[in-house]
């Protein structure tokens, strides 16, 4: 038998008793009454004490019914529950399968030591005590359900594995649910190495000894006028810790910071690096011992080190096919945005067109190893291994994406260039966007040269324009206005981002203002990243994205686990916190590596932290928690019952000390 | 006649009755109170032996001839008598109700001009504290008994009075002469009983008046309360208390005070003493011309 508060806060309701104290010592409480003699008053008192006894009782009978309906008025705002149910001998053991119960202890991990102690209480299974075990992840298990077979349980546990995620606590509830359905009374067992102070029916078994963690919970980093802050939030639990956090930037170690951080508290190192990186692909950050100047020999190694990934930006390698490739290689390099190589293949200068067009075999133009390929009133026979390609002016059909091109007769007219109503912006016009931020819709620079609010900009138009035949699978972006003439079409095919331009851009005032604009959109939205993010949690779902051409991604797990994807884009969820490696083979012999990091839940880092309520399980059909279908007895509506009878007692103690 | 105590409609009302002593006491030569012995009053009253030495102007020659023996003719004896009267001068008679000292002073009058019209000596002794104050002295003849009454008129309530103290401690108590009258409100912890018991060994015959006002036989208050004594020597005096007055309170008051009576009643009963309680807010002269003639004091 036993009480529980449900809502423990509804108890603060006491504080009203304190305030009732202080009117009654604040309020006057008698008035004088001048009399000739008190002697038969006197009399009267002796009368009183000897004919009711605990006078003083009753004297302050009212003062003693009011703190009692405040004390009944703070426990019914608490929620108080009496429960007296016997338990049946039937056990539903949840594991608690999160990250800290991997936190070892002399050799063995909290998870383990839970194990054990439910395999000792294996042998209790029987016909009349079944046992029931959950496995308390994220996505609980029902590992053994209802088992009476202590060597089933014998076999079977040894099977589960700990987690490095968390407990989703109401889904293993529920699981237990299911259980206490068919036996309200069986016993909620919960293995764990958190604090519950709110366990409900639950009873928690700790499973924890004195372990203790150190734990890097989060890093960051900014710019600050050419400084590179880098920040680390570290906390040590269970114990005062001497620490040393050290940063390596591009694996070669740069600095260090020492910090001293008592028992589960929190504290921050920064760095401000200015020299040598003006950007950076990676920072790691590594917990060390101040005492010892080793790693950090914790109970909990996990969350002992923590990878940044900077915003350096891939190399691109384009290649330019034109006759006059200037153009375009100013307004790539006007993009100030990455170390771009541009590789232009010139014609020579007596370069004329010939017939339908002229033949790129002509010349030496590499058809693969290069992220992007511009060609430039050149039409190419096939598309390059990899990269994105941008055709501009093409003077033929390119068969190996089914399309060909018409001349439009009267085509030398001024033409202005119209948005196309876009699925996602519609024909609205759009905000201006600065240079370099668009990374997935390489319409969006576009609209400043139809916004109204910017005038001084001349609309884009041009005068020759080519009809474009086939183009089913391509997006029209750019259209003349007024006409069904296709001025920028964009292609997706597996990975490999295409976009014809069938107009001569020399015969245009595009390549104006709007070509650097469009070509740093361009650059950004030809790679298609591996991974967009490279910081996760636990459990989250990574798609990772191929590289074009690439037949097999390979993921190379923390604990050596090597998983390989052939389909994309991919989807992966992480279950071990650390740096995962994503290797893929591109043409031209080069392997590409992209990295993400995997940290852990700083709820799980965290020692002290006391774990939530535990909710208490409700039973189908009943509408009732499980402790009332065991008899329990809710008390509300008794204390609600008492605070009336006291309530009115008040009163008729009041009416008749007034009258 | 004009002051606060008596005037003529009651000294008139007074002429109409008389004092009446229930024991034969000694008392003084003169007065108008007849008692067991012989005296040499006109009244006869009857025949007794010569015996040498009596007054041989008494015998009765008629009845010589008839019986040829000397037989001599008794007379009534009447005597004064001393009537003390006793007033509790604290300061319970007075604050609270008035009508309280003003009643007890005109009954105190009252009966000092009834002893006074039977020519009795009559003292009006006011107990302040453990002492006694007298009033005009012993008064004999109207004369004296209106002097004294004006000075009692001028008189001022105030402080405590230990009856038992001031009573057995005053001068010229008297001894087998007369009546006590002790007119208080009892309301004390000082021993009346002891002033009771010492007249009675003086051979006084004792009489008590307890005087309370409306508001003591009925309080009429209620609530939480901090009840001043007036004789109380400040707010921390033990005799100020706080209560807590409701109905059952006031049930139990009446019955202090009931068994408070019934005890000085029980204790005079037991003594031969009359006793008598009345409300100040009554007339005097129903205690005079009711109570005191139920107990034949007067007539």
């Amino acid at each position: 038998m036993g009480m529980e508060l449900l809502i423990p806060f509804g108890l603060f309701g006491l504080i009203g008793v304190v305030g009732l104290i202080i009117i009654y010592i604040l309020k006057p409480k008698y008035q004088e009454k001048q009399l000739a003699s008190t002697y038969v008053w006197e009399l009267t008192l002796k009368y009183q004490k000897k004919k009711i006894p605990f006078q003083w009782l009753t004297g302050s009978l009212l003062f003693i019914l009011q703190i009692l309906m405040f004390i009944l008025l703070g426990l019914m705002m608490a929620f108080p529950v009496f429960f007296f149910g016997e338990e049946s001998g039937e056990r539903i053991i949840i594991l608690d399968a999160s990250a800290h119960m991997m936190a070892t202890y002399e050799g063995q991990t909290r998870f383990d030591r839970a194990i054990q102690e439910i395999l000792a209480l294996a042998d209790e299974a029987s016909e009349d005590t079944p046992i029931t075990i959950i496995l308390g992840t994220d996505y609980p298990i029902m590992l053994i359900e209802r088992s009476t077979s202590p060597a089933e349980i014998r076999q079977m546990l040894p099977l589960a594995n700990g987690t490095f995620g968390s407990i989703n606590m109401d889904a293993a509830i529920n699981l237990a649910t299911d259980v206490l359905n068919q036996n309200p009374d069986a016993e909620v067992l919960f293995f764990t190495g958190r604090n519950y102070p709110h366990p409900g029916v639950t009873t928690v078994i700790d499973v924890s000894r004195n372990e203790w963690n150190a734990a890097i919970l989060s890093v960051s980093h900014s710019m600050d006028e050419n400084l590179n802050i880098f920040t680390a939030r570290v906390a040590s639990y269970n114990r005062d810790a001497n620490l040393i956090v050290r940063l390596y930037i591009d694996d070669a170690e740069r600095d260090s910071r020492q910090i001293r951080l008592t028992s589960n508290a929190e504290g921050v190192v920064t760095w401000g690096i200015d020299a040598g990186i003006s950007s950076f692909s990676k920072a790691r950050f590594v917990l060390i011992d101040g005492n010892t100047f080793t790693y950090v020999e914790d109970s909990f190694p996990y969350d002992n080190s923590f990878y940044l990934f900077g915003g350096e930006l891939e190399r691109f390698n384009v290649q330019i096919i034109s006759p006059r490739p200037l153009i375009m290689s100013n307004a790539i390099s006007a993009t100030g945005m990455a170390n771009i190589t541009i590789a232009p293949r010139v014609l020579t200068p007596d370069y004329t067109l010939a017939g339908d067009g002229t033949n790129i075999e002509d010349f030496e133009v590499a058809m693969s190893g290069y992220q992007m390929y511009i060609f430039d009133g050149v039409t190419p026979q096939e598309l390059p291994a990899d990269g994105a390609v941008w055709i501009i002016n093409p003077q033929a059909s390119i068969p190996s994406i089914g399309v060909a091109f018409q001349n439009i007769p009267g085509t030398s007219d001024l033409m202005n260039l119209s948005l196309v109503n876009h699925p996602r912006y519609g024909n609205a016009i759009l905000p201006a966007t600065a240079v370099g931020t668009s990374h997935t819709e390489i319409i969006e620079p576009l609209s400043i040269f139809f916004s109204p609010a910017t005038p001084q900009l001349i609309a884009p138009h041009l005068t020759q324009i080519r009809n474009v035949i086939g183009a089913l699978d391509f997006t029209p972006l750019l259209r003349v206005e007024g006409t069904t003439h296709n001025a920028l079409l964009m292609r997706n095919m597996e990975g490999q981002r295409i976009f014809v331009m069938p107009f001569d851009m020399h015969f245009s005032n595009v390549h104006g203002p709007f070509l650097p604009v469009l070509a740093a959109n361009m650059l950004n939205y030809a790679i298609i990243p591996t991974s967009v993010e490279t910081l996760f949690n636990i459990g989250d779902s990574v798609t990772l994205n191929a590289r074009p051409n690439v037949m097999e991604l390979r993921v190379e797990h923390p604990g050596g686990l090597i998983q390989t994807f052939e389909h994309f884009p991919a989807t992966m969820r992480p279950e071990r916190p650390g740096l995962f490696e994503v290797q893929q083979d591109i043409i031209g012999g080069s392997r590409a590596i992209d990295n993400f990091f995997v940290r852990l839940s700083n709820r799980e880092s965290d020692f002290s932290l006391p774990g939530d309520r535990i909710p208490n399980p409700v039973l189908t059909g009943t509408g009732t928690d499980r402790r009332e279908a065991s008899r329990t007895v809710d008390i509300l509506f008794w204390l609600a019952l008492a605070f009336m009878v006291f309530m009115s007692v008040e009163w008729f103690l009041q009416y008749r000390e007034q009258n | 006649m004009k002051n606060q105590i008596i005037d003529e409609n009651f000294l008139s009302r007074l002429e109409t009755v008389s004092m009446y002593m229930r024991n034969p006491m000694r008392g003084y030569f003169g007065g108008a109170h007849r008692t067991k012995s012989y005296g040499s009053t006109v009244e006869f009253a009857d025949f007794r032996e010569y015996t040498l030495g009596d007054d041989i102007r008494r015998i009765d020659w008629n009845i010589y001839s008839r019986f040829e023996k000397f037989f001599i003719r008794l007379f009534v004896d009447e005597k004064q008598m001393h009537v003390q009267i006793f007033l509790d001068g604290s300061a319970s008679m007075f604050k609270g109700d008035s009508d309280k000292a003003k009643y007890a002073m005109r009954a105190a009058a009252g009966l000092g001009y009834l002893s006074i019209r039977n020519m009795d000596k009559t003292s009006i002794r006011v107990i302040k504290g453990e002492h006694v104050e007298d009033m005009g002295g012993v008064m004999n003849g109207k004369n004296a008994y209106y002097q004294g009454i004006s000075e009692l008129d001028k008189m001022r309530f105030g402080g405590t009075a230990d009856l038992g103290v001031a009573i057995t401690g005053c001068l010229n108590p008297g001894y087998d002469d007369g009546l006590t009258v002790i007119i208080s409100d009892f309301l004390t912890h000082s021993d009346y009983k002891k002033a009771v018991d010492y007249l009675l060994y003086r051979r006084r015959q004792v009489m008590l008046i307890q005087v309370l006002s409306p508001e003591e036989l009925n309080p009429d208050y209620n609530g939480k309360r901090q009840l001043l004594d007036s004789e109380s020597d400040g707010i921390l005096d033990s005799r100020n208390m706080k209560m807590r007055i409701n109905r059952q309170t006031l049930k139990i008051y009446q019955q202090a005070l009931t068994d408070y009576k019934q005890e000085i009643q029980s204790f005079c009963a037991s003594r031969g003493v009359p006793f008598f309680s009345v409300s100040s807010s009554e007339n005097v002269e129903k205690l005079i011309f009711e109570k005191l003639n139920e107990w034949e004091v007067v007539r």
